[in-house]
């Protein structure tokens, strides 16, 4: 009996080799392709954010220069335009800039948008900046 | 003073403005007191024109819209202008005294193409209708417009939406071909429809489909008669009745039929609303012209826009 069930099981391992080394390599490729993935996306993470601090660290920078040329104009119009301008800095600076899973970043993030263009309408200053003729407008 | 121009058959082109835009222009509106006309153009301006004795000035032009602006409307205080745009974005402007105009808000809450803007008809509360298939509202809360809400259930583009007399329900037409009325509940309404915070809820309450055969671009809400008419891309005008008195959270609306039961209840317009949409051509150096014709692309087989004489 003992014979009879060896011979079995090592025909088992001929047979049944195809479906193991299958099952082996999806399991390596797997967390091949999980590791590689997770590298990808990280870089692509890191772009993506690099690109959103850039563009509200402009923001931030210009809404902060604009903030100190009109710090000592206090007539009527400019304290209109000062609010708006310390109301863009206080969402920028409010905005959560190391949480990546914060459920309202995209709808925050378009608040900014908005109030800049806001900003840049009071102030009539055209928002798509251009450094210089040649090149192109500055763009996110 | 001009003169009264007579009712009737006769219409007298009384000035045309061609020299404000630089491509086609979208939506013109009257402001409350009858003297500033706001016209929203595809050159991504919108101009406001003054009437004067001896014809129309342009008095301002706002810009800041990316992109072709599609629709302007004027709040019923007569102080607040809304523009919305392809770049899917709203805009509240507020004008003083001096007639100076400011940029309160831009709002990014739609994220696709904006069509249509239209303010509530006694609140400073805003509609907008977009290409992504809701109706948002906004308003202004603490010093800045917020969206209040978005109503959704059309399966498409969202064309136009228009309130009733009283402001409690709007009605949305789209290019799902259908029409939807909805209505506001306020926090602590009987019927139980839960509020967050003080903003009132707006639900559906009434679905008219399987009458248009086509998108259906334009909606309006007859103040006087509490009629709709829609205005689709099948080349027919059809006039609604609110089926009386329904409940009021399942309003019923039928096709208001003309003389002869049992027949196609579609109402075909006479020739004089066939004609009635108007063409701006694109203003060439010397010889602009606004005139009225037939619109000739395909869009233009609908009738675009519909609106009640007030």
């Amino acid at each position: 009996m003992a014979a009879a069930s060896s011979g079995a099981d090592m025909f088992d391992d001929i047979v049944m080799a195809e479906e193991r080394f299958h099952g082996e390599g999806y399991q390596e490729g797997y967390a091949e392709g999980s590791h590689i993935g997770v590298v990808e996306g990280r870089r692509y993470g890191s772009l993506h954010g690099a690109k959103i601090g850039s563009e509200v660290g402009c923001y931030l920078g210009f809404a902060l220069t604009w903030q100190c040329l009109l710090h000592k104009c206090t007539d009527e119009k400019n304290s209109k335009k000062i609010r708006v301008l310390d109301s863009l800095i206080g969402m920028i600076q409010k905005f959560p800039y190391e949480d990546p899973t914060y459920d309202k970043l995209q709808e925050d993030l378009e608040k900014i948008r908005g109030k800049f263009k806001q900003v840049c309408s009071i102030l009539n200053i055209q928002s798509d900046f251009r450094i210089s003729t040649e090149r192109s407008s500055l763009t996110f | 003073s001009p003169r009264p121009v007579p009712a009737g058959p006769g219409w007298a082109c009384r000035a045309v403005l061609g020299e404000g835009h630089q491509r086609t222009v979208r939506k013109v509106a009257w402001s409350p007191c009858g003297t500033y006309l706001a016209s929203a153009s595809f050159d991504a301006t919108t101009c406001i024109w003054k009437k004067q004795p001896d014809g129309f000035e342009c008095v301002t032009t706002l810009e800041g819209h990316e992109n072709e602006v599609k629709s302007v409307a004027w709040a019923p205080s007569g102080n607040l202008l809304a523009t919305c745009s392809r770049d899917k974005s709203v805009w509240v402007w507020e004008v003083d005294e001096e007639e100076e105009y400011e940029c309160v808000s831009v709002l990014n809450s739609h994220t696709q193409d904006v069509k249509h803007v239209v303010w509530h008809p006694n609140q400073e509360l805003l509609a907008s209708a977009s290409y992504d298939d809701t109706v948002k509202l906004y308003h202004e809360e603490e010093d800045d417009w917020v969206c209040c809400a978005t109503l959704e259930g059309h399966e498409s583009t969202v064309w136009s939406v228009a309130f009733d007399r009283s402001g409690e329900r709007l009605a949305s037409c789209s290019d799902d071909k259908t029409v939807r009325v909805w209505r506001q509940y306020k926090p602590g309404n009987e019927e139980g429809v839960a509020c967050s915070g003080t903003d009132p809820t707006w639900k559906c309450v009434c679905n008219l489909s399987g009458f248009h055969t086509r998108t259906i671009y334009d909606v309006a809400w007859c103040h006087l008669t509490g009629a709709l008419a829609t205005a689709c891309g099948d080349d027919a005008i059809r006039v609604f009745e609110e089926s009386s008195p329904a409940a009021p959270q399942q309003p019923t609306f039928s096709l208001a039929a003309h003389n002869s039961p049992g027949r196609a209840v579609t109402l075909h317009c006479s020739a004089s609303v066939l004609r009635t949409s108007v063409e701006a051509e694109p203003s060439r150096k010397n010889r602009p012209r606004v005139s009225f014709s037939r619109h000739m692309s395909l869009m233009a087989r609908a009738v675009f826009p519909v609106s009640f004489l007030e």
